[in-house]
């Protein structure tokens, strides 16, 4: 099973000048399968960009580390909490070596591992993983809710093995997309707990290639989304977003 | 650039989720505020026309006016862009702690109602402007309002004038420091309040405030 992805990140208007998008995404293929993560560094971090890269490289390369030792059945629970805590253990190292504080890196973390027999999706903080199932669109994961929109959890809270969520996902994925809390209001509908689906429709149709790799056309596409009216006019905060699509039997 | 194969974006493609973020203006309206009054009132359509000029901070920001003595909901929590401010008098005591009460009640069934019609919702304000020390037992208000702060559940501020007990301020806003308000600037104050809400209406989650010094219309008591 192939997959064809596309990606693209935007910075918010929330931003001064000179002050970079804090999101940070990443997705390769493996063997067994795919995985992607999205990651977006605290708005109040100094790098928080730093920390949502090394979020994703180290969510992924764990992940693929854990795919070559066992199918995903077979992984214990200490196992997928390493997909949290190695990521958070890069954090320390690099706070440490730095001699910054860790909180200057905090960074959510949405990542989705998708194999032939099985999937996990996997999150602290905000953003969301919607999927496309035999059933159609839907949240892969609901992650626990802070009380306030304007506070979350990140891979370095103190508390951060309490507020990670996985959900094991059993029936084969068609189509993926994972994006930062920044449009998140705009294509879930919160009060439903529901993918808006018309908007995951066209994301999904916008990805034409039939080959394994990136859709560049559809990346670009995704940029314009991203930079649109119809998204600057509904949030300020930073917006990236990964999408991926099964290619039949390649 | 553009690939004709690929259809423009739609309206159709996106929500239009609604956030809000709950302030209450917590008013002394005693007799002594008589003569500052009037810039109170200018110092609210201040803070209503600086917000407005931000469409998303006006749609989220809600504000609830309450005032004490006596204590009165003058106005309900409601969008800054539909809010027509208030024209306040001043008569009565300063029972604080009974005002005080009734913004976190206020406050309690506001969050409610944004639960319960599936509307998330930024950590609420009290701004507390008061001129004199209190006519009322406040203890029981203070260990509400500490409780609440130390849950990580209310942005307290409490801003004074001279004569008010800032020891009673400090107490209830622990631990963000009273302002003493300078020489009546509520003009100067209501527009940093209105600058200060637009970033934090967004959508940035973060660990603290980091809100601008109040330099040009207070003091930060110590």
């Amino acid at each position: 099973m192939g997959w064809t992805h596309a990606s693209a990140r935007a910075k918010g208007t929330i931003h001064g000048e000179d002050e970079p998008c804090q999101d940070a995404f990443l997705c390769e293929a493996v063997p067994q399968g795919f995985i992607a993560c999205v990651s977006d560094g605290a708005g109040s971090a100094d790098r928080g960009l730093a920390g949502a890269k090394l979020v994703c490289e180290h969510f992924c390369s764990t992940a693929a580390e854990l795919l070559d030792a066992a199918p995903i059945s077979e992984w214990t629970g200490e196992q997928i909490q390493t997909l949290l805590l190695k990521p958070r253990l890069a954090l320390l190292k690099k706070a440490a070596s730095s001699q910054r504080a860790l909180t200057d890196y905090s960074s959510t973390l949405v990542g989705l591992i998708i194999t032939s027999e099985l999937s996990l999706a996997a999150q602290i903080g905000d953003g969301a993983v919607v999927i496309e199932t035999e059933d159609g669109f839907s949240p892969a994961i609901w992650p626990e809710e802070s009380e306030f929109a304007n506070t979350t959890w990140f891979v370095n809270s103190p508390n951060a093995e309490e507020h990670f969520t996985v959900a094991r996902l059993d029936k084969p994925i068609l189509f993926a997309a994972l994006f930062s809390d920044g449009l998140q209001y705009l294509v879930l509908d919160h009060k439903h707990k529901t993918a808006h689906q018309p908007f995951f429709e066209r994301v999904r149709n916008a990805l034409k290639r039939e080959k394994p790799g990136e859709d560049k056309k559809a990346s670009e596409w995704l940029q314009s989304l991203l930079e649109s009216e119809q998204v600057t006019k509904r949030t300020d905060d930073d917006t990236s977003l990964i999408a991926l699509r099964a290619l039949e039997g390649k | 650039m553009s690939d004709l194969d690929l259809e423009p974006f739609g309206e159709d493609m996106f929500l239009n989720t609604e956030r809000r973020c709950p302030v209450v203006l917590l008013q002394d309206t005693s007799s002594s505020m008589r003569s500052w009054i009037h810039q109170v009132n200018a110092g609210l359509q201040d803070l209503k026309n600086d917000l407005s000029v931000d469409p998303l901070a006006s749609q989220r920001v809600e504000v609830a006016v309450v005032t004490f003595g006596p204590v009165q909901l003058v106005q309900d929590f409601v969008t800054v862009d539909q809010w027509v401010p208030p024209n306040l008098s001043a008569s009565g005591s300063t029972p604080l702690g009974e005002a005080l009460l009734f913004s976190i009640e206020q406050l309690r069934m506001r969050k409610r109602a944004y639960r319960e019609a599936g509307i998330p919702y930024y950590r609420p304000w009290i701004w507390l402007v008061t001129d004199g020390a209190p006519t009322d037992d406040y203890r029981r208000a203070l260990d509400t309002v500490q409780a609440e702060i130390q849950r990580g559940g209310l942005e307290m501020f409490t801003i004074g004038t001279d004569q008010a007990d800032f020891g009673v301020l400090r107490e209830i806003g622990h631990p963000r420091k009273p302002v003493k308000l300078r020489q009546a600037k509520y003009r100067e104050m209501f527009v940093w309040l209105s600058q200060s809400l637009k970033p934090v209406s967004k959508s940035e989650p973060g660990a603290n405030l980091e809100l601008d010094a109040p330099v040009n219309w207070g003091d930060i008591t110590t």
